[in-house]
């Protein structure tokens, strides 16, 4: 265990590295899902083919093809920016598709009626989206869209194939070093699962509060 | 507007980086048979006498299977890389493997199992390869995992810069600056020893630094010095600068314990050396992109850790 | 206040409404009644356009119907809609159903907004139950909080589409109470229902739909005493002997 101990000051750093990828990425995936499912579910024929054609395209690639293509391509037709803010925006891109197919469902999941009577009483299409649709899926879909977390935590881990120093590529450095894969790798994944359980435990506690009498 | 030939290189480079990228991270499923082709030097190459295969020797095993099971890469170029139109993996850690199988088995025969930096001791260790041919730096650490044999060459690190670029000439130059280095590889750690004050970013492949290099995303790219030849004769805009600055001595990893295969092997690296094989294999590997004669083999056991 | 001109639509191949022609006045409490299938909830639901019309005109005070965006909400918030499910939205409280689409809509502070809401479910005699969710409470409080939620937008007219429907038998009395109510207040009501002592009590006409059409058209007295069509005849047969 020492092959991890004596390198805390690596691992920390990539750690918060890894979060910060995280929480930026997560929070633009929350905004792309968001636009994206109000698309998928408009009204509107174009905007619904737009969505569509989003979510489709962006689960039928690979993250580590879009962060390869986004890292090395872009730079091709002058679009240059920073490692970690390429890895952000294109993993934000990336896990906002699946965002938005959870929120779909869960706005399929709500009653026909309660957008009917939304719309009934002269909102928009928008603010009944807004106050009465969107509130009540978030609440069924708390549980995957706190798998979607995890994952999007874990996937962070891909950014260390386009040079982001964050706890896998950390945990690789310190291993070239000690060549002491177990503790080195087990500690790195102890770390991740710790984060994994710390969003469990948030999205299980969301769910009992916002959980709705029927 | 973008060429055509601009979008098909970003395309090549991109489709380069994954599969190097994807064999990073799965380390040991893709197992690829190398052919048993017995031609060229190998066919020069020697085969042990019956008495040398010692009882219930790790040799024995290897010869009853009649396979040799390497731990290495496939997508190193002039040293492990897998021609993708006949399937043979080719470069001088690819034959010397053949050259081992040979010496063995009587055939080349060799399986290729995929390894990466963070596997490799335990790949060993758990008996799932014989062999670890795969630039595997010799270092003290590591000998108190595994065994080496050898070391078999000795190459160094080197920087390389964009053609034109002012002010780097050694290690040193880097500190403060942002340094490109391939995953995994000893340029991260001399980096950090040289030039404590550098940045280094790291890519998956060869060709994604190269790439980064062109694009800026660091000032050099530190890395062994016979693929910096290499890509710099494949790419006139990037150039290598001075000469190389560490000396890297290159094992042939075995299961740790195991001191009857390693003085086996060793015997077997004196012999190639001795016959020119060895050299023969440089010629027809590294020796295409580096000028002049193959160099001395490094003195056997030499290094600590050997 | 509500004219309908040569209204038909399909559902698919389904002719599920031909030729209506309809008008309601300002004031007037119209009962549509009618086996179901005739497809007097589709009508209902035509009238503030949550369902699209195949063909034909609908004005409401005189301005054609808007066919969607921003016009079609306005006209919307001007005609109230009562479900036969109520509809409430289920994560809001009673007050704040209520309170929701004078504020988004209308602009309302809070303040006002709740001021009107605690007058509206006074009114249907539910004010003590402002704070609960709507689960908690009962399909017939339910449904009266779903009126007062309709008529917090000062609407000109209001449709209720089967609102009894739903509920349990000792429960429809309370409901039908607030709507005698809101009818003797002088309110423009369309009303489908299967509740013919509603329509006998508190309609200026009833409406009797079969297969798409409008079948017959009469004062509740007229129309339940002297029905002049075979179909009303033998459909009130049906449910006036149970």
């Amino acid at each position: 265990m020492s092959a991890f101990l004596d390198h805390l000051p690596e691992f920390w750093q990539g750690l918060i590295v890894t979060l910060q990828l995280t929480a930026a990425s997560f929070a633009g995936a929350a905004v792309v899902g968001l636009l994206i499912a109000a698309m998928r579910v408009s009204p509107v024929p174009v905007l619904r083919g737009i969505g569509t054609a989003y979510v489709e395209t962006l689960q039928n690639l690979p993250l580590l093809v879009l962060l390869v293509l986004a890292v090395f391509g872009l730079p091709e037709i002058g679009l240059q920016a920073g490692l970690q803010v390429t890895a952000t925006v294109v993993i934000a891109l990336y896990e906002g598709a699946y965002i938005a197919e959870a929120l779909r469902s869960g706005v399929n999941a709500v009653a026909s009626g309660q957008g009917e009577a939304a719309r009934a009483l002269g909102l928009t299409f928008g603010q009944s989206l807004r106050h009465v649709v969107l509130p009540q899926a978030l609440r069924t879909v708390i549980q995957p869209i706190g798998n979607i977390f995890i994952a999007l935590t874990m996937n962070t881990s891909l950014a260390a194939a386009v040079g982001v120093v964050e706890l896998t590529a950390a945990a690789n450095r310190v291993n070239l070093l000690e060549a002491q894969p177990i503790p080195i790798f087990v500690g790195a994944g102890l770390a991740y699962a710790v984060v994994a359980a710390c969003a469990g435990l948030v999205t299980g506690r969301l769910e009992r509060r916002l959980a709705v009498v029927r | 507007m973008v060429s055509m030939r601009r979008v098909a290189a970003v395309a090549a480079v991109s489709m380069v980086g994954l599969s190097a990228a994807c064999s990073g991270t799965d380390s040991t499923s893709s197992a690829v048979p190398g052919a048993p082709k017995d031609n060229g030097v190998i066919a020069q190459a020697p085969v042990a006498s019956a008495a040398e295969i010692l009882p219930g020797s790790t040799m024995e095993k290897i010869k009853q299977r009649g396979e040799l099971i390497v731990g290495g890469s496939l997508d190193a170029p002039l040293l492990s890389q897998q021609n993708p139109t006949t399937g043979e993996v080719e470069g001088f850690d690819a034959d010397m493997g053949k050259a081992l199988a040979k010496y063995i088995i009587g055939q080349p025969k060799v399986k290729i199992v995929n390894a990466a930096s963070e596997t490799r001791e335990a790949l060993l260790s758990n008996g799932t390869v014989d062999v670890v041919f795969q630039t595997y730096t010799i270092t003290p650490e590591r000998a108190a995992q595994v065994a080496f044999a050898g070391p078999y060459y000795s190459s160094g690190l080197s920087i390389a810069v964009k053609k034109g670029a002012a002010g780097i000439a050694k290690p040193e130059d880097l500190n403060g600056k942002t340094v490109i280095a391939g995953a995994n590889t000893p340029a991260i750690t001399a980096i950090k020893k040289l030039a404590p004050q550098a940045t280094i970013v790291t890519f998956g492949s060869d060709p994604e630094c190269v790439q980064a290099l062109k694009q800026d995303r660091g000032v050099a790219y530190v890395q062994d010095e016979t693929l910096l030849v290499a890509d710099a004769q494949k790419d006139p805009s990037i150039q290598v600068v001075g000469s190389p600055f560490t000396t890297d001595p290159y094992g042939i990893g075995l299961k740790h314990g195991d001191d009857q295969f390693k003085k086996f092997v060793n015997d077997w690296l004196t012999k190639i050396q001795g016959q020119g094989v060895w050299q023969q294999i440089w010629k027809g590997s590294l020796g295409t992109v580096v000028q002049g004669e193959a160099p001395t083999p490094p003195q056997i056991g030499s290094v600590p850790g050997s | 206040m509500i004219r309908v001109q040569g209204l038909n639509k399909w559902f698919g191949e389904h002719h599920v409404l031909r030729d209506i022609d309809l008008h309601v006045a300002q004031g007037e409490v119209v009962v549509v009644i009618g086996p179901s299938g005739s497809g007097k909830s589709t009508l209902c639901r035509c009238l503030n356009r949550l369902e699209s019309a195949g063909s034909g005109e609908i004005l409401i005070d005189g301005v054609p119907a808007p066919v969607e965006g921003r016009e079609l909400a306005r006209l919307r918030a001007d005609v109230g809609m009562v479900f036969q499910s109520f509809n409430l939205f289920q994560h809001k409280t009673v007050l704040d159903n209520v309170m929701l689409a004078p504020m988004k809509v209308r602009g309302l502070s809070r303040a006002e907004a709740e001021k009107t809401a605690r007058d509206l479910l006074a009114r249907v005699g539910i004010a003590e139950q402002a704070g609960k969710m709507p689960g908690q409470l009962s399909g017939g409080q339910q449904q009266r909080a779903a009126i007062a939620r309709a008529l917090a937008m000062r609407p000109k007219v209001m449709l209720f589409d089967e609102p009894t429907s739903a509920l349990d038998p000792e429960m429809v009395g309370e409901v039908l109470d607030v709507m005698v109510q809101l009818a003797a207040d002088g309110m423009t009501m369309v009303v489908v229902t299967h509740e013919m002592g509603f329509a006998r009590r508190a309609a200026d006409r009833v409406v009797f739909m079969d297969d798409g059409q409008i079948v017959e058209m009469a004062e509740p007295n007229a129309f339940f005493e002297s029905p002049t069509t075979d179909r009303a005849r033998s459909f009130l047969a049906k449910v006036l002997t149970h």
